[in-house]
């Protein structure tokens, strides 16, 4: 044995028990993680495109109206987006989002037209069955079989697309309830419309879910280390079964307060929202590589493409110019992101390699 | 001498103890050992793994498994700690024998093991990973997070490890702390018997002098402990006796103050073979 490391155990030995850097704290390190996390510069970015647009569209952006306006149009996308954010997790992803929404607003429209089934019941069922489609569907797939997530929801997502056409014929179905859109969309509690508040329930809910309960810590511990969570004697399949069972729900939740809005399942309800979501969710600092990122960076993602949106239109930018900022936007974050883990250096800026290298 | 072992395995305690003594001179030791494996077969495919081992961990022993690459340490551990089933042989805790091993069962039974990759996630926090496999809860749901920091820190402060604070996530340790927490976590669990696998293969001097540190403290408290190590300066410092494994059979065992450095690498290289018995001494 080396002198160094018999010396080392010598003094370890010695003075192991009261070393003055033992001090353990059990409070976390607060600044650096603020200064660090996503959370932060993603909210950072958020207040000063607020500022901008307040600025600059001084009578139209910063009203209460246009405010309420805004949380509105994003409900559906933030309900979406909290359902994603759980499978980007636990380490997956889901492409099938978007058609799962759509198919289960002609679930709505079945249950209420041609069964007469009560509104509020036959929304309760609309969720419990995109919930039961994501997790039978995905979920096993995933989960128990094993098989490649991006496979399987390009797969169920074309599944529930052709379904869609195929009950819809491609036509818009009314769903015949005043009630869905005149007290569910239109109606207010307290001033704040219904869609708002049941975003905000189910925000509430989730970021609870994920901070406070033994699941949340295994849908963290799965999406960042598969091997130890089922070491550890976590249920991998069943997390993962249930994340996506939860995108499922989050999904149908978001067909219904979208159908709620004209009153209709459409085929074309949720062409889009998977994209959206998944731009949202990814510039709120989740990883795709699973295992860490929160609710609260989604929201706050899902709000910056809201205000991103609603004050480019105020200020007479088409859909095209939206989509074309939120491009360079994501990729900006990524880049971002990079950058504040391993520094500017870590930047290989050449396009091509150098010819020395090879010779 | 497979047969003879699980018949041994298969009896009553004492009757064991009886056995073991007939077949080895040095064996004084009438305690029941902690952790016993009896004739352990195990094959991959065409791959020989295990090949009739055995091997006894004793309460307050350090036990040393030490050989080449493809000696069939890893096997061992993996079937030990429950992660694979062997295809012949028996696996007893404290003389109760395991029909069918696996990691939560061998957990409850009051074996930790500590894996070499530490099965730890890098994105949750000290204390979360600590409590991973034996989370505090609130109505069977809520994690009791305070619960989980206190108990944390002072396992940690018990054992003399240098953390800034027990809610700092794991990717952002050294490799020398990220051990000390796997250890720590098998600590915090306060079974009887310890599994290591390479402990100290990634360690620098002063990382590996603290591990030492925590397995001697362990020793004392009377855990058994079984380390799997290629690094025999650290067992020959730290473990009362050594287990040579070698293409998958038990080459010699050893104590470690009746041997000596040359006889454990000839038996390692397979230069010396003399009690390839079955491992139990």
């Amino acid at each position: 044995m080396s002198n160094d490391l018999e010396n080392a155990l010598a003094t370890e030995a010695a003075g192991a028990g009261d070393s003055p850097d033992v001090a353990l704290s059990t409070r976390p390190p607060i600044w650096n993680r603020v200064l660090h996390s996503r959370v932060t510069s993603i909210s950072v970015l958020l207040i000063l495109l607020l500022v901008f647009f307040a600025i600059t569209q001084r009578e139209t952006f910063l009203t209460f109206d246009n405010m309420v306006l805004l949380l509105i149009s994003s409900s559906v996308l933030f309900l979406v987006s909290i359902g994603l954010t759980f499978v980007l997790l636990v380490g997956g992803f889901d492409l099938s989002i978007g058609a799962l929404m759509a198919l289960t607003t002609f679930i709505l429209a079945w249950l209420v037209n041609q069964l007469s089934v009560p509104i509020v019941v036959a929304m309760a069922l609309t969720i419990i069955f995109g919930g039961l489609l994501g997790f039978l569907t995905n979920g096993f797939l995933i989960g128990r079989l094993k098989l490649s997530f991006m496979v399987v929801t390009l797969g169920t997502m074309t599944l529930f697309m052709g379904l869609v056409k195929l009950i819809s014929g491609g036509q818009t179905i009314v769903i015949k309830s005043t009630w869905l859109v005149d007290t569910f969309s239109f109606g207010k509690v307290v001033g704040i419309p219904i869609p708002v508040l049941c975003s905000i329930a189910v925000f509430a809910i989730a970021a609870f879910t994920l901070r406070y309960t033994l699941f949340g810590r295994d849908i963290y511990a799965v999406g960042g280390n598969q091997k130890a969570a089922r070491l550890s004697g976590i249920n991998v399949s069943r997390t993962v079964m249930l994340a996506y069972g939860l995108a499922g729900a989050c999904a149908a939740f978001g067909g219904l307060v979208a159908a709620s809005r004209t009153g209709s399942a459409g085929p074309t309800i949720g062409d889009t929202i998977m994209l959206q979501a998944a731009a949202a969710v990814l510039i709120g600092g989740t990883s795709l590589r699973g295992g860490s990122g929160s609710i609260l960076g989604t929201a706050i993602g899902v709000l910056f493409f809201g205000v991103l949106s609603n004050g480019l239109t105020a200020a007479g930018f088409g859909t095209q110019w939206q989509q074309t900022i939120g491009g360079i936007i994501i990729v900006g974050a990524a880049l971002a992101d990079k950058v504040q883990r391993d520094g500017w250096a870590s930047l290989d800026l050449r396009i091509f390699t150098a010819r020395s290298r090879r010779t | 001498m497979a047969e003879e072992a699980k018949w041994a395995a298969d009896s009553s305690g004492a009757l064991e103890v009886t056995l073991v003594d007939e077949r080895s001179e040095e064996l004084a030791n009438p305690r029941t050992p902690a952790l016993r494996v009896t004739g352990a077969w195990k094959l991959f495919g065409h791959v020989t793994a295990l090949a009739d081992v055995s091997l006894d961990a004793y309460p307050g022993e350090i036990l040393a498994v030490v050989g080449d690459n493809g000696a069939g340490k890893s096997t061992l551990v993996k079937s030990m700690s429950g992660v694979y089933r062997l295809d012949r042989g028996q696996i007893s805790v404290d003389g109760r024998d395991i029909a069918r091993a696996d990691p939560r069962l061998m957990g409850r039974l009051g074996l930790s093991t500590v894996f070499q990759d530490l099965a730890l996630v890098e994105t949750l926090d000290v204390a979360t990973n600590m409590y991973l496999g034996q989370p505090l809860l609130r109505w069977g749901i809520l994690q009791q997070k305070s619960a989980m920091w206190d108990g944390a820190a002072d396992t940690l402060r018990d054992l003399g490890v240098r953390l800034p604070s027990v809610r700092i996530p794991i990717g952002e340790l050294s490799g020398g702390q990220r051990q000390s927490v796997a250890i720590a976590r098998a600590v915090l669990a306060n079974n009887p018997i310890l599994l290591l696998d390479e402990p100290t293969a990634a360690l620098g001097v002063r990382e590996t002098a603290q591990v030492a540190n925590i397995l001697q403290q362990l020793r004392a408290r009377g855990k058994a402990i079984i380390v799997v190590s290629h690094d025999l300066e650290f067992v020959f410092h730290n473990a009362d006796r050594v287990q040579v494994m070698r293409l998958g059979a038990v080459q010699g065992v050893r104590s470690i103050k009746d041997t000596t450095r040359e006889e454990v690498i000839s038996l390692i290289t397979g230069l010396k073979s003399d009690d390839n018995d079955g491992g139990a001494s």
